[in-house]
């Protein structure tokens, strides 16, 4: 016992030297620390080329140090592999010559980080971010004009996007380009209503709804076959969870036009209270899932999966897990699985807004040393799109009789999975083309793009609307505060939904919030920029 | 006449004591240096990882753009100086003061159920003779500790959900559905449990230890006197972690304007916002989607003076009652 | 606080009734606790390691349906894996070290009721716990240093923790005065004193702050985040955290590569991912319990 209670206080005694010691060390000179075992070569290698510092004033375009004489360190957004491990560091390297050291935005706390390193001078060369990250980082002045950039060395990137007047959603008011939009692949993709057509049968429908009113009837149909054994339809509490149902109100954006070329918002459109109503109805009769109020995308794909719900709000890629999940561990067939499009009005209106969106903006913050060749590189990898995105033929995709991309399982999967992290800017037109060989990796997910997408394009192509914003540039109370006012409006319509508030008497209590973050603002913003565009 | 002979010495007496006090004070630090030695690393960190940055608390007086400098620091100055305008905007918002009731409330209500209730654990558990059931039970309740907030929502969905195990047990025995997520009352209810759940195990450790401290023969000598084991308790054992007791008291109640925001971040919903609505919940989200640090700071800083005076307090009313105190 | 009230109705009753009583109720009390507890708990494991199809289909509750380990396996043989349980077995380990020490040396002059500048030091402590400079100051010290991407960064900048502080100070100043001065009277300088009479002395909190910096250091997201850029920092929750944000993502993504299989589904995954962050620190937990039995003899330290 003693000689135990000696040893311990010899190895106290020796332990608390050594750490006041380092504790110091580390404290007085962070780089003497023992402890820091990272290797410096990474980090070197942006500041060896501090020498000369180019600074922000650019007439011309830099000269290029050229592929292999410069590493370039990019920032992509949060996903889950290594992007210096992956496959597609390698192919990309081939592709443009150059070395790509690539860093994550963390998937928590992604925004704090960004403007953390960037202010605190973390040199990053490409950033590709979100639209509104992009934002944030344009408004506070942090990013460098890239015209002169994209007209030396970009072409490609400027000729691949087909719609040209999107540049200026990426521009300040003076014209000046600072992003690069990696554009959604298929703006006319639509969300869409999944069904159990084997419990609609049974409960004795034998059509699929398309109009609002049939769709309801459908919903009391089987809340009177079914009762309370199945959540009749369920959705999450975003008000983009009810776009294939507004179609039929005409409300299409938080933001639209009337005939009159009046700026409205949501709540001002002339069908809102019936929609409103609508919704409540169908809560107040209980065809609406109950927890609609707390569902997210992922909870009402859960109770898709699982069996519980007998329609839901889905979209193609979510689809993937629920067609899997019914058919493979609910011994359901695939016939079994319906799909209901964007509903129409009893009128026949139906509004659906083309999905015109960015999915991400690459920039180069204003003090990047390696500007031009950042667009070199960007512009390679839009010259080598398809090898890149998905790689090569025979191996990784073959062709159909027309002339469509079908993958080939499973070395499309295996090596083109995280592809299009790695893609700042594409050829629009062949990347929409490109783009339905990944669509096509999962047998259910090409069933429901195929009934869906694919059959209203052929035909109800006159359903689309475009975004009556889509051209505005990224400055003014609009990008800034739109945000916000999403927020203030998605909580005051599910609150009315599920009855905690009142359309009408609740709505002064909303406008006050709504004015207060900035609503008459952005209405004048957009009011201003409409009438002057398309004058 | 007698008044002023009797302040008369006693101000010396204070002079004299004053300097005597210096002197003394400087007699102990000879002979102890190593006294204030052992506390250089420990203020070292205090000042460049705490102090230093405190700087930053002047963001709630600007508007802080953090590009407008060389680095993120200069920006500060170099930032507008605009006095209280974000604490008005915080204060004269129409729902301020209705988050600050909801605050309050939770908070209250957190403290007084969950605040006793590791101490019971701690008294109990030491009431335990096997050792072996004594270890189990201390890991097994620590456990909880460990899970994220958003895991905590999803374990605790799939039971008191709408379609959890709790209503699919309710309805299967004919009775209704209770609405755990978006019934007010039964969210209140909710967000205790779930914190108690989380952080009773972890909070017990603290008094455990306390407990150690106490000197076993005051039991040896109460078993001689006849005092039973509630006696025990009551006059050795609670007596004996009363400054453990007094410690994390002023510290929960200073925080009291902290009412546990990641939690009710991913447990509320739009159904309950007029009561789940939290200080620090209702300024994230009207300053989502935009970068606004310094509406952050000032809130912050707000709920920071309002710790800082109910701790100043709390230990001098501590210190004069129950002669315990931080400081 | 119900059951000493009751205390004046079992007076009366025999010394070892009463005794027996308490150990019954106390048993009852935390069995019960301790299954309120378990239950959550081990719903979250029956998820990890049940069949993907029960736990899709919703069949998982609190027990588990089958038996696989794919899905775990899933989370361990991923290359981030190992390296990002390396860090933080280096971050906790070394963190918690450096911590303690400061620690002890800190709470210790502090404790002492003769101290000079005592009060005005502990208010220091108060005040940086109450006061808050923000994130980006924070953050601006850690760059300054030249110590983003390093495991110092993510560490020193909790080498002090007040809360743990006070703590070990309150537990000091409970020590009786007697055995400190005879050492003192025996000619121990101050830091002898420190090792040789009050740490061995002071077991139970230090193994106690010990596990609370363990903790803080294990399950630190947020700093161990902002103060990495590489992905080569990265500890075990900053990967585990990507891995349950992005699960619905990389599900999607996989299907028809090799690596697909019908038991990764998401809320496996996450639950897979949980259990295997826990595991680690729960080991620990064991070897601080045997200091929290109570019974330790003051007395004895002098013998």
């Amino acid at each position: 016992m003693k000689m135990k209670k000696k040893k311990f206080t010899g190895q106290i005694s020796w332990l608390l030297g050594i750490a006041m010691m380092s504790s110091l060390l580390a404290g007085c000179g962070g780089s003497a620390d023992s402890l820091q075992q990272r290797d410096t070569e990474t980090k070197e290698v942006p500041s060896s080329q501090e020498a000369t510092d180019v600074g922000e004033t650019k007439s011309e375009a830099d000269p290029l140090k050229g592929p292999g004489n410069v590493t370039l360190s990019f920032l992509g957004f949060n996903l889950d592999f290594d992007p210096n491990a992956d496959v597609m560091a390698g192919v990309i390297e081939e592709a443009t010559g150059y070395k790509t050291q690539y860093s994550m935005l963390p998937s928590d706390g992604a925004d704090e980080k960004l403007i953390a390193d960037v202010a605190g001078g973390v040199k990053y060369d490409i950033l590709k971010v979100t639209a509104g990250q992009f934002q944030k980082l344009l408004s506070q002045g942090a990013l460098m004009p890239l015209n002169d950039l994209l007209d030396t060395y970009g072409q490609n990137i400027v000729n691949g996007l087909a719609d040209e007047k999107m540049w200026t959603t990426f521009s300040d008011d003076q014209g000046q380009i600072y992003g690069i939009p990696f554009m959604n692949e298929f703006p006319r993709q639509v969300d869409f209503i999944a069904c159990r057509r084997d419990l609609m049968e049974k409960a004795g429908i034998t059509k699929m709804p398309t109009t609002i009113d049939e769709f309801y009837n459908c919903l009391v149909t089987l809340k009177e076959y079914y009762g309370d054994e199945y959540i009749i339809f369920s959705t999450h509490n975003g008000w983009t969870s009810t776009r294939c149902i507004s179609s039929a109100f005409g409300i299409y954006n938080d933001w639209m036009v009337d005939e009159n070329g009046q700026v409205q918002y949501i709540t001002e459109h002339k069908n809102f209270k019936a929609y409103v109503d609508f919704m409540k109805k169908l809560y107040d009769e209980g065809l609406l899932d109950s927890e609609f109020a707390v569902n997210t995308s992922n909870t009402v794909s859960e109770k898709l999966s699982s069996g519980q719900a007998i329609m839901g709000l889905s979209n193609h890629s979510s689809q993937i897990a629920i067609s899997t999940s019914l058919v493979e561990n609910m011994g359901l067939q695939m016939e079994d699985v319906d799909f209901i499009c964007p509903l129409k009005g009893a009128d026949g209106t139906c509004s659906y807004m083309r999905w015109d969106s960015v999915n991400y903006v690459t920039c180069l913050l204003k003090n990047c040393e390696n500007a031009a060749d950042a667009i070199n590189y960007i512009d390679l990898k839009v010259q080598n799109q398809e090898w890149i995105c998905i790689g090569e033929k025979g191996v990784h995709f073959d062709l159909d009789e027309n002339g469509n991309y079908i993958p080939i399982m499973p070395k499309f999967a295996d090596d083109k999975t995280y592809a299009w992290w790695y893609i700042n800017a594409t050829d629009t037109d062949a990347y929409a083309q490109q783009w339905q060989a990944r669509v096509k990796k999962s047998e259910y997910q090409k069933d429901a793009f195929d009934r869906t997408t694919n059959y209203t394009v052929e035909h109800n192509p006159d359903i689309y609307v475009p975004n009556d914003f889509l051209y505005k540039p990224a400055a003014g109370a609009y990008t800034e505060k739109n945000t916000a006012l999403l927020n203030v409006f998605q909580d005051y319509f599910v609150q009315v939904v599920v009855g905690t508030n009142d359309l009408d008497s609740g709505m002064d209590a909303f406008m006050n919030d709504w004015t207060a973050s900035g609503g008459d603002e952005v209405k004048t913003d957009l009011q201003t920029w409409h009438t002057e565009y398309y004058q | 006449m007698q008044k002023k002979l009797i302040t008369r010495p006693q101000k010396v007496k204070y002079k004299s004591s004053f300097r005597e006090e210096c002197r003394k004070t400087w007699v102990y630090i000879r002979h102890h240096p190593a006294m204030y030695l052992m506390l250089l690393p420990g203020l070292f960190f205090l000042f460049i990882y705490k102090l230093l940055p405190l700087y930053g608390i002047q963001i709630a007086f600007r508007n802080y753009q953090i590009f407008l400098g060389d680095n993120p620091i200069d920006a500060i100055a170099k930032s507008e100086w605009i006095g209280l305008a974000y604490f008005k905007r915080l204060f004269s918002s129409s729902q301020f003061f209705k988050v600050l009731r909801n605050t309050l409330v939770i908070s209250s209500l957190k403290i007084l159920f969950l605040f006793p209730f590791p101490i019971v654990c701690a008294v109990l558990l030491n009431e335990i003779h096997s050792k072996l059931y004594h270890r189990i039970v201390q890991t097994v309740i620590y456990i909880p500790y460990f899970f994220s907030w958003v895991l905590i929502y999803g374990v605790f969905y799939a039971i008191v959900g709408s379609y959890g195990v709790i209503n699919t047990i309710l309805t299967s025995l004919g009775g209704g559905r209770i609405d755990f997520l978006t019934d007010a009352a039964h969210f209140l209810g909710l967000i205790v449990f779930t914190e108690g759940w989380k952080e009773t195990g972890y909070n017990t450790i603290i008094y455990l230890a306390a407990i150690t401290a106490i000197d076993s023969t005051l039991y040896d000598a109460a078993k001689v006197d006849g005092a039973g084991k509630w006696k025990q308790i009551w006059h050795i054992t609670l007596p004996g972690i009363s400054s453990t007791i007094v410690l994390m008291l002023i510290l929960r109640v200073g925080n009291i304007l902290n009412a546990g925001f990641e939690q009710i971040l991913v447990f509320y919903n739009p159904a309950v916002y007029n009561t789940a609505d939290i200080i620090d919940t209702y300024v994230y989200r009207i300053g989502l989607g935009q970068m606004d640090f310094s509406l952050s700071s000032a809130m912050s800083l707000f709920n920071s003076l309002v710790a800082f005076l109910l701790i100043v307090g709390a230990n001098t009313v501590s210190k004069k009652l129950t002669k315990r105190s931080i400081w | 606080m119900m059951q000493p009230r009751n205390n004046e109705k079992r007076e009366l009753k025999r010394k070892k009734g009463s005794e027996k009583t308490i150990e019954i109720i106390a048993c009852v009390f935390l069995t019960i606790l301790c299954f309120l507890v378990l239950l959550p708990c081990l719903s979250v494991v029956s998820q990890a390691v049940s069949p993907g199809t029960d736990v899709m289909g919703g069949k998982v509750f609190f027990l588990p349906t089958g038996f696989q380990l794919e899905t775990i396996g899933y989370v361990l043989t991923r290359t981030p894996f190992l390296r990002s349980l390396k860090n933080s077995l280096i971050v906790t380990a070394a963190g918690t070290f450096i911590s303690v020490v400061t620690t002890i040396l800190t709470a210790y002059p502090l404790s002492r009721p003769d101290f000079k500048g005592r009060t005005i030091i502990t208010f220091l402590y108060v005040f940086s716990m109450i006061f808050f400079g923000g994130t980006i100051p924070a953050y601006m010290v850690v760059k300054t240093l030249g110590l983003i991407d390093t495991y110092a960064g993510m560490i020193l900048p909790f080498a002090i923790v007040q809360f743990n502080m006070f703590m070990m100070k309150n537990y000091f100043e409970g020590l009786p005065g007697e055995v400190l001065e005879s050492a003192r009277v025996d000619g121990a300088g101050d830091m002898r004193t420190v090792v040789t009479i009050v740490c061995p002395m002071a077991k139970p909190v230090i193994a106690t702050v010990t596990l609370l910096y363990a903790v803080c250091y294990w399950n630190n997201y947020f700093h161990a985040m902002l103060y990495t850029t590489s992905t080569e920092m990265q500890t075990l929750q900053v990967y585990l955290k990507n891995l349950i944000a992005n699960i619905q993502g990389t599900l999607a993504d996989i299907t028809g590569s090799t690596g697909y299989s019908p038991n990764l589904t998401s809320d496996g995954l996450t639950a897979a991912a949980v259990t295997i962050s826990i595991i680690p620190i729960t080991l620990l937990y064991p070897f601080i319990a045997r200091y929290l039995v109570s019974g330790i003899t003051i007395g004895s330290v002098k013998g």
